[in-house]
């Protein structure tokens, strides 16, 4: 493979696109071999919170009955100090700019001791019913601390935690697998909720985008709220009220194509191609439903294709735009 | 026999090179657009999630064509369905050459027509002799001609899994050996497979068809661990050869099955960091974790949340040791991040896997669920947690 490499670079070379010193640095570079771990044990690390925190919330889960409250109470807060204790020592401080951890593993405590406050949190309330019978304040309570630490440590992965914790409180489950089986689709009040939530997140990037607080959050969340959106307006476009999410559908889809266009990520342009495809295949169903052309399904069926290559002459014309400006800003 | 543009194919592998290159910050952004824009390239998509969404396109498009030929013919092929799936086979090849006489290449719409090819092609097979044994002959032919017409990869796992379909078909039910030889048949057709990449990756000639490469050493590294798995083994004899494995007794060679399911992954985890392979890093990695899996499915020794905690610390203390071994090396292998490295990267998709781990819904007192947070390695912590 490396050979291949080689030769690569000395045809783009010869071809002047590459000039020769940059291949003797780059030939400098290869000499020392250096084959990083970094990745890996990174990943590693991460996998071992997962698996160190899985085990403490089914320890606690299982002898809920026999440790006694106060000694599960006592041994999660303890280890939720040591954590956030290391943590706030080798911690840079608050900035509204990107700080990172001179050491990742740091980043890895804190969203350990994220993970362990939100047990405590869950297990008093459980236990003690500490905020009465409302049991959505429990994930609103989380919420507002999975947010804090996430803009004081500046942990992306204790963001998306807030984020969820967020949506939990509004009733929604945001998570891959429940997508399909969504409480959306049963309850349609919760589209409602859905979208404002997803509106609000909006609002938020924006507001932080403007007064430079942390900027770089930006990605997770226009994810969440892109999907969230889009997710709630196919849920209602499939209810009886349909009509009033046609208007959000298409705002949505146009904004997060404009946002595409202005950030280069390829992932929002997708999404949003996607979600609009999807919401204009619902739209002509319906179409055809309510001025019922089943007696000419024949015919339909026949000039499905010329539908479908149009949509696809439509959306390589969208891609091949998107990256020239990618490129464009490239150079 | 190649459907592409050869100057083309080779302005691709160099484009990508040159993307390496910027990458590891070697050549400016100016070089890379102008490798990019003056030289004649295919028509692909880089991006996976594009290449994803013209994929299911492309799938929608044969899907549409084969309904509005079934509306024009059913009366005609009333009785010889599988002259229909033949007749789909022929459009997809029709499609597939089209599209690459236009000169699309890893775009997702040839993806999806040679796919869609090759599975009505398969199924044609299959429905006329009515035999499996055939189908896996064509995987192996079909699987090959697209991976070396068309420069496809996916078609060259088609052809490997077409390779075990056969053995495996020939050894179960057509008896050409006694079962028990299943496991080192399989190893062997690893080996044999590791074998034919040593050989093409050896020959220069062949980097045009390093993916498709890549994916025939991946599939020899997971075959080979798989093959001679304990857990595997153990199932298939149980349902292959009728063995009832009684309490206290076990499978014949039991314990070579045994020692293999962990050398095997130790030895590509070595063997990777001593040649630098990353990819056989990874599949070492993985498959080690599914060796304590195969362990701890026969062998409940300790309570599942104690083996968390304790896996957890054990991985932790290894992770750490590894970062503090290597925090001050600056050749070989070392912890420092590599030049091509993109952190944001991986923060964005840790933040995410984090939102299918964490589980912070509310928990009513109703469903018995004490708490509501914690995460849980592989599926995720579902709601009976």
């Amino acid at each position: 493979m490396e050979k291949q490499s080689e030769q690569h670079i000395e045809k783009l070379v010869q071809q002047g696109f590459v000039t020769e010193e940059q291949q003797a640095e780059i030939k400098a570079y290869n000499k020392l071999g250096i084959f990083s771990l970094n990745t890996e044990l990174l990943f590693l690390l991460y996998l071992s919170v997962l698996l160190f925190t899985g085990g403490v919330g089914t320890l606690v889960y299982k002898n809920i009955d026999s440790i006694g409250h106060m000694a599960i109470l006592a041994v999660n807060f303890a280890l939720m100090v040591v954590c956030f204790y290391f943590s706030f020592k080798k911690s840079k401080g608050f900035s509204k700019e990107e700080v990172l951890f001179e050491n990742p593993i740091y980043d890895y405590l804190v969203l350990t001791g994220s993970i362990l406050c939100c047990i405590f949190i869950g297990y008093l309330q459980y236990q003690y019913t500490v905020f009465g019978s409302d049991f959505g304040l429990v994930s609103l309570f989380s919420a507002v601390i999975c947010f804090g630490i996430a803009y004081y440590f500046d942990s992306r992965m204790v963001l998306s935690m807030a984020i969820t914790a967020l949506a939990a409180f509004v009733g929604i489950t945001i998570t891959p697998k429940t997508v399909f089986e969504n409480e959306i689709y049963s309850n349609p009040t919760l589209s409602y909720y859905g979208l404002v939530l997803g509106v609000l997140l909006i609002l938020w990037t924006i507001y932080s985008t403007r007064v430079n607080l942390k900027k770089h959050f930006y990605f997770v969340y226009y994810t969440f709220a892109q999907h969230l959106v889009g997710l709630c307006c196919i849920a209602g476009l499939l209810e009886d009220h349909w009509s009033f999410f046609v208007p959000m559908m298409a705002g949505a889809v146009y904004y997060f194509y404009r946002i595409s266009h202005q950030l280069k990520a390829t992932s929002f342009f997708v999404f949003s191609l996607i979600y609009g495809y999807v919401g204009l295949n619902i739209l002509l169903f319906k179409l055809m439903d309510y001025i019922d052309l089943s007696s000419v399904i024949d015919f339909i069926i026949m000039v499905s294709p010329i539908y479908v290559i149009g949509s696809i002459v439509l959306f390589i014309k969208l891609v091949r735009n998107f990256n020239k400006e990618k490129n464009a800003g490239l150079r | 026999m190649l459907a592409y543009d050869k100057t083309k194919l080779e302005n691709e592998a160099l484009v990508s090179e040159a993307k390496a290159l910027y990458k590891m910050k070697f050549i400016s952004k100016e070089q890379l657009a102008q490798t990019a824009t003056q030289l004649p390239l295919l028509q692909s998509n880089g991006n996976i999630l594009v290449r994803i969404g013209f994929f299911l396109l492309g799938c929608f498009l044969f899907s549409s064509v084969m309904g509005s030929f079934m509306l024009l013919f059913a009366p005609l092929l009333e009785n010889y369905s599988e002259t229909l799936l033949y007749f789909y086979a022929i459009i997809g090849l029709v499609g597939t050459e089209l599209l690459a006489a236009k000169n699309y290449h890893k775009h997702g719409l040839d993806d999806a027509f040679i796919l869609s090819m090759q599975v009505a092609f398969y199924g044609a097979i299959g429905v006329s002799f009515e035999a499996t044994l055939p189908v896996f002959i064509a995987m192996i032919a079909v699987g090959l001609v697209c991976c070396v017409r068309y420069m496809h990869t996916l078609s060259a796992l088609i052809s490997c899994i077409g390779w075990v379909g056969l053995l495996f078909d020939l050894i179960t039910k057509q008896h050409l050996m006694d079962t028990l030889f299943l496991p080192f048949v399989g190893f062997l057709l690893a080996i044999g497979i590791y074998v034919i990449y040593n050989k093409l990756n050896s020959n220069a000639k062949n980097y045009l068809y390093s993916n498709a490469l890549w994916v025939l050493k991946a599939f020899s590294l997971v075959l080979g661990y798989f093959s001679v798995n304990y857990m595997v083994v153990r199932e298939l004899s149980q349902s292959l050869m009728g063995i009832v494995v009684e309490e206290g007794g076990d499978i014949p060679l039991a314990l070579l099955f045994y020692g293999l399911t962990f050398l095997i992954p130790l030895l590509y985890i070595a063997y990777s960091i001593y040649a630098k392979d990353r990819m056989m890093l990874l599949v070492g990695l993985l498959t080690l974790g599914y060796s304590f899996f195969t362990i701890r499915y026969y062998h409940q020794f300790l309570p599942l949340e104690i083996i968390l905690i304790l896996g957890g610390i054990l991985l932790f203390v290894i992770a750490f040791g590894a970062m503090k071994i290597l925090k001050h090396k600056e050749t070989g292998v070392t912890f420092k991040p590599d030049r091509s490295s993109d952190s944001t990267l991986l923060l964005n998709a840790q933040a995410l896997i984090m939102a299918t781990q964490s589980d912070v819904k509310p928990v009513t007192p109703e469903n018995k669920m004490p708490f509501g947070g914690g995460g849980f390695s592989g599926g995720g912590a579902g709601e009976n947690f």
